[in-house]
C-alpha cells in the first residue's frame, strides 16, 4: 500500500454492509459502478459470485459480505461494484452502498479488537470511530481465493 | 530504461537479426546459390555483431567474431574456397557465434571446449592457405586485422615475436597520421556523413583537414549525387591507428582511404624514460604466456609496466578495436555502428520493405479494442433489431455497413500479430545438425512455406512442440548410414518441415524418408507397459496413434535426446493447448509424417454457442465432431448417476454439462436437450448434454487468469453480444471429470502450460 504524505493523512471510502461501516484505502480503488448480473464461475467459493464485463476485461466480483461471514448479499438498486487493484489484479468489491469520503490520519486507527470473528479479522486492518461511527478499514489483498500462483 | 540498457537491448534485437542472415546465407553458400553478395552479405553480418561487441566489452564475443571474420575474409577475397567442409565448420561456428550472444545478453556459460575446438578450427583453415596469418596486422585495407590472437597461449607464445609491430608500439605516445580520405558516392548513398567522419577523427585527438576540390566538375557536368571532394586529415592522436581505422570502418568499401603513419621523433621520447618498445614487448610476453587475453597488463610482472599501463593495453594485441574507443564515446559510437549497420543491411538485401518496431503491448491494446468494437458492434445491432426496425432501414444498413468495417479492422489488426512461421523454421537447421551429430545420422532439412503467417502468440507456443518433433523424427524415424544403404536409400536421410494454411488453420507437416514406424515393437511396448490389453485389436492408424499416449517411449535404449520424460503425448497435449490437433501416417520402410494443424490465432476462436441451465456457454468448434437430439432408447442409466449415450452403435458417456458445472441440481432432460459430441485430446469421445444450441459464432477469447485464476472446467470467458460474460468450456476437462479422471488431467493441464 502507498502510504500517501507526510503527516500519515489518507483518504478512504467507506461504504456499508448491512448495518455496519467499512471503507478502503482510495488508492487501491479505480472505480465505482452499479450492480449488474455477474456470469458465475463453477466450483468458486460462495462469496465469488462471478465475473462480470468491464468494458473488455472479466472481473470476478467478490460479495464482501459473504466473504466477511455475514451470509450473501441480496443485490437492491443502491448495490454497487468498487473496483479495487490488488498486486496486478481488479477485483470488484460488491457491497450495499457507498456512504461517504474520508480523510483520516494514521493515529485514528485502532488495532482491531480481540472479539472480532477470526474471519472478520482476516481481512480487517482496524477500526477507527469517526463522527461518532465505527468504520473498519478492509484490507483488500485477501480477498480472492487463493489461487495458486505458478499457473 | 537508461539509455546504455537501451541501446544494449537494440544491440542484441540486431544480433538476432545479424545471426539469421548469417546462416541464411551461409546455407546458402552450402546449397551453392551464394553470389559475392551473400558472402559479403555473412562477413557483415559478423563484422557487425563484433563491432557492437566491443562497444559493450563483451570481449569473449568480440575475440570469437575476429577469428571467424578472419576466416569468412578469407573466403571474401576468394583465397578459401567454399567447400562443404568449410562451410560446415562456418556454420558450426555459427551457432557458437549464437551461443555467445545468448550469453552475453542473458549470462550463463558457454561450452569452452567446443569454442576453442572452432577457433582451432576456424584458424586452420586460414592457416591451410597463408603461411603467416598474422604477418600483417593492419596492413590490409579490407579492416583492421590484428595480431594473432592470444585467446589461446600457444598462439600467443607462438606469434608474440613476428608480431610486435612497430605501428603497435608507437601507440603509446602521440603519433601523427596522414588520413587520406576519398568518399565514393555509395557512402552518401548509405546516409554516411564525411563532416561526422572527419569530426570523429578530431575527436581522437589534434589536427588539421584540408579539402582537395579539385575534382569538382563544371556545374554543368556535375552529378548532384556524386562525390567529387577529398580530404586530407594531419590528425596528432595518442588513439593507435587500429582506433583511427575503425573510424572509418563502417565505409571502408565505399571510399578510398589510407593511413600513414609520419615518424616524429618526439613521440619516441615519451614516458619516463622506460622504452616503450620494451615495456610493451614485456606486457605482450607476459599476457600472451598466461593467456590472458582480457587483460594483457593486469598481472605483468615488472613495475614499470604497471607505469605505463596505457600504452601496454593498447600496444597489446586487444581482439576489438573497438574496446579502446574512450568510454564516454562508446554509446555514440554503438549508436553510429547500428545506424551504418542497418545501412548495410538494407543495401545487402534485394529491396527491403519498410518495418518498424513497435512494442507489442501496444499492439495487443489494440486487439483488445478492436475487440471490444466488434462486441460492441454486435450489441448495437441485436438492439436495433430489438427495437423492431426493418432490415431495410437506413440504421440497418448503415449498420451492416459498419460491421463489414468492423471485420476488415478487425482482420487487419490481426494481420499486425501475423507473423511467418521463418522465425521458428530458421532456428531449425541448427537443431538438425546438433541432433544429427549426436546420434551420428546424416540428415538433410527441406523447409517449405517459410513465409507462412501465423499469429505471433502461436509461433511463440509452436517452438517446443516442432522441435520435439524434429528430434524425434531424426532420433527414431531416420536410420544410420550403414542402414540406410542396406535398405537402398541414400547415406543421408531427409527431414522436410512444411507450413501451409488450410481452411483458416495452418498446417505444419514434419516428414522423414526413414523407417517408418515398427508396429510390432509400438503394439509390444505398449502392451508390455499396461496401455493397451494383449489381445486388443487395433487398426495401423490406431497402432501409430499408441505413440501418443502417456508413459509411451519407444526406444529401449535411453538416448541423450529422448531420455528426458518428455513424450510425444506431450507434444500432442500442447497443440491441443493451443487448439490444434496432430495426426500421424506411417509406411513401413518409407518413412512418417507428422501433421499438426492449428487455429491462425489464439485471440479468437469459432465456438458454439449453447445455454445449460440458465447460462450461456461457449464449447470450442475444434473439439465438436456432431450434434444430435437423443432418442429415447439411446440414453441409458448407469452405475449411480452417470448416463451413457448409444451412437452408432457406441457408448460413450453423456456429460451433464449443467450439473458438472453446478448449474442445477437435478439432471437434464436428455431428451428435451442436445448432445454434442466431442473429441478430447487423448481421442476419447464424450457427448455434452446441453439445454439448447444458440448458434455458432466466432467469440474474442478473454483470459480469466489475468484477474481471477484458473477455473475448472472453464478455458476461458468471453463476452457476448449482450455484454455479458460467456464462459468457454474446456472440452476435456469437462469430459474427463464424468469418467473420474481429474489427477491424471489436472496434472495434464499443468504439463500443457
Amino acid at each position: 500500500m502507498n502510504d500517501n504524505e507526510s503527516a500519515g493523512a489518507r483518504e478512504l471510502i467507506a461504504f456499508r454492509i448491512g448495518e455496519q461501516e467499512f471503507c478502503v484505502d482510495i488508492i487501491s480503488v479505480r472505480e465505482i459502478r452499479g450492480f449488474a448480473a455477474a456470469t458465475p464461475l463453477p466450483h468458486s467459493p460462495d462469496y465469488v459470485r462471478g465475473v462480470i464485463n468491464l468494458r473488455g476485461t472479466v472481473l470476478p466480483i467478490v460479495d464482501l459480505a459473504a466473504r466477511l461471514g455475514f451470509g450473501a448479499t441480496i443485490p437492491t438498486a443502491r448495490s454497487v461494484i468498487i473496483v479495487v487493484r490488488v498486486n496486478q489484479q481488479l477485483v470488484g468489491l460488491l457491497v450495499d452502498a457507498v456512504s461517504d469520503i474520508l480523510t483520516v490520519t494514521d493515529d485514528l486507527l485502532q488495532p482491531t479488537p480481540e472479539l472480532a470473528s477470526e474471519l472478520a479479522r482476516a481481512f480487517v486492518r482496524g477500526v477507527m470511530a469517526v463522527e461518532g461511527r465505527m468504520i473498519s478499514l478492509i484490507a483488500v489483498d485477501n480477498v480472492l481465493p487463493q489461487m495458486e500462483l505458478a499457473a | 530504461m537508461d539509455a546504455m540498457a537501451e541501446i544494449r537491448a537494440t544491440f542484441f534485437e540486431e544480433c538476432a537479426e545479424q545471426l539469421a542472415e548469417l546462416e541464411a546465407g551461409l546455407l546458402a553458400i552450402e546449397s551453392g546459390e551464394a553470389d559475392a553478395d551473400t558472402v559479403n552479405a555473412v562477413f557483415r553480418a559478423v563484422h557487425s555483431i563484433k563491432g557492437g561487441a566491443g562497444a559493450f566489452n563483451l570481449d569473449d564475443l568480440v575475440h570469437f567474431a575476429h577469428v571467424f571474420e578472419t576466416t569468412l575474409d578469407e573466403l571474401r577475397s576468394n583465397r578459401l574456397e567454399a567447400t562443404l567442409d568449410v562451410v560446415r565448420v562456418m556454420l558450426r561456428a555459427a551457432d557458437v557465434l549464437a551461443d555467445l550472444v545468448t550469453v552475453a545478453r542473458d549470462g550463463g556459460s558457454v561450452d569452452a571446449v567446443r569454442t576453442r575446438g572452432l577457433v582451432e578450427e576456424l584458424k586452420a583453415l586460414v592457416g591451410g592457405k597463408k603461411d603467416a596469418p598474422a604477418a600483417a596486422p593492419a596492413a590490409s585495407d579490407d579492416g583492421p586485422i590484428f595480431a594473432p590472437m592470444v585467446g589461446d597461449g600457444m598462439d600467443g607464445l607462438d606469434f608474440v615475436p613476428v608480431s610486435v609491430d612497430l605501428s603497435d608500439m608507437m601507440d603509446g605516445g602521440e603519433s601523427r597520421y596522414r588520413i587520406q580520405f576519398r568518399p565514393r558516392a555509395e557512402l552518401y548513398a548509405k546516409a554516411n556523413e564525411s563532416a561526422r567522419l572527419i569530426r570523429e577523427c578530431l575527436a581522437l585527438g589534434s589536427g588539421e583537414v584540408t579539402c582537395d576540390t579539385s575534382a569538382i566538375p563544371l556545374l554543368t557536368d556535375l552529378d548532384p549525387e556524386g562525390a567529387y571532394l577529398a580530404w586530407t586529415i594531419e590528425l596528432a592522436s595518442e588513439a593507435g591507428e587500429p582506433a583511427v581505422r575503425e573510424i572509418f570502418e563502417f565505409v571502408e568499401w565505399d571510399c578510398d582511404l589510407s593511413i600513414d603513419r609520419i615518424l616524429d621523433a618526439s613521440a619516441m621520447a615519451a614516458d619516463d624514460g622506460v622504452d616503450p618498445e620494451i615495456a610493451a614487448l614485456l606486457a605482450r610476453l607476459a599476457g600472451g604466456a598466461d593467456a590472458a587475453a582480457d587483460e594483457p597488463a593486469a598481472d605483468a610482472p615488472m613495475a614499470e609496466v604497471v607505469e605505463l599501463k596505457p600504452a601496454a593495453a593498447a600496444a597489446a594485441p586487444k581482439p576489438a578495436p573497438a574496446a579502446e574507443a574512450p568510454a564516454p564515446r562508446k554509446a555514440e559510437r554503438a549508436a553510429a555502428a547500428a545506424e551504418s549497420g542497418d545501412a548495410k543491411a538494407a543495401a545487402a538485401g534485394s529491396a527491403p520493405a519498410a518495418t518498424i518496431r513497435v512494442d507489442l503491448e501496444r499492439v495487443d491494446r489494440l486487439i483488445d479494442l478492436v475487440g471490444e468494437l466488434v462486441i460492441h458492434q454486435v450489441m448495437l445491432s441485436q438492439r436495433v433489431m430489438q427495437a423492431g426496425l426493418a432490415r431495410a432501414s437506413d440504421v440497418a444498413v448503415g449498420l451492416d455497413e459498419l460491421e463489414q468495417l468492423t471485420r476488415e479492422i478487425q482482420d487487419s489488426v490481426m494481420a499486425i500479430r501475423a507473423q511467418p512461421v521463418k522465425s521458428v523454421f530458421q532456428k531449425l537447421p541448427r537443431l538438425v545438425r546438433e541432433v544429427a551429430d549426436i546420434t551420428g545420422k546424416q540428415v538433410r532439412l527441406i523447409t517449405e512455406g517459410e513465409w507462412t503467417e501465423v499469429d505471433k502468440t502461436v509461433i511463440e507456443r509452436l517452438s517446443d512442440p516442432l522441435t520435439h518433433m524434429i528430434r524425434n523424427a531424426i532420433d527414431h524415424g531416420v536410420e544410420r548410414p550403414e542402414k540406410r544403404v542396406a535398405a537402398g536409400k541414400g547415406e543421408e536421410g531427409t527431414v522436410r518441415v512444411a507450413a501451409m494454411h488450410r481452411s483458416g488453420r495452418i498446417v505444419i507437416e514434419i516428414s522423414d524418408d526413414g523407417a517408418g514406424i515398427n508396429r510390432q515393437v509400438v503394439r509390444k511396448i505398449a502392451v508390455d507397459k499396461g496401455l493397451i490389453p494383449a489381445d486388443a485389436s487395433l487398426s495401423d492408424e490406431e497402432t501409430d496413434n499408441l505413440i501418443f499416449l502417456p508413459g509411451f517411449s519407444t526406444k529401449e535404449e535411453v538416448s541423450e535426446l529422448s531420455g528426458r520424460g518428455v513424450g510425444m503425448d506431450v507434444v500432442k497435449r500442447s497443440i491441443q493447448a493451443l487448439g490444434g490437433r496432430v495426426s500421424i501416417a506411417s509406411k513401413p520402410g518409407e518413412g512418417s509424417m507428422f501433421t499438426m494443424s492449428l487455429p491462425l490465432t489464439l485471440a479468437v476462436l469459432d465456438g458454439m454457442i449453447v445455454s445449460a441451465g440458465d447460462h450461456t456457454l461457449v464449447v470450442p468448434l475444434t473439439a465438436i465432431i456432431e450434434t444430435l437430439k437423443p432418442k429415447p432408447a439411446e440414453v441409458r442409466g448407469f452405475g449411480n448417476d452417470q448416463r451413457l449415450i448409444e451412437v452408432r452403435g457406441n457408448f460413450m458417456p453423456l456429460v451433464d454439462v449443467a450439473r458438472q458445472l453446478g448449474y442445477r441440481e437435478e439432471p437434464t432432460d436428455a431428451l428435451s436437450g442436445v448432445a454434442i459430441l466431442v473429441e478430447a485430446e487423448n481421442g476419447a469421445r464424450s457427448a455434452l448434454l446441453v439445454d439448447g444450441i444458440q448458434g455458432q459464432r466466432q467469440v474474442v477469447i478473454k483470459s480469466l487468469e489475468a484477474n481471477y485464476g484458473r477455473v475448472p472446467g472453464v478455458a476461458a470467458a468471453t463476452i457476448l453480444g449482450d455484454g455479458r460474460v460467456a464462459l468457454i468450456i474446456d472440452v476435456d476437462v469437462v469430459a474427463a471429470t464424468s469418467r473420474f479422471e481429474q489427477n491424471y488431467f489436472s496434472s495434464g493441464l499443468q504439463a500443457a502450460e
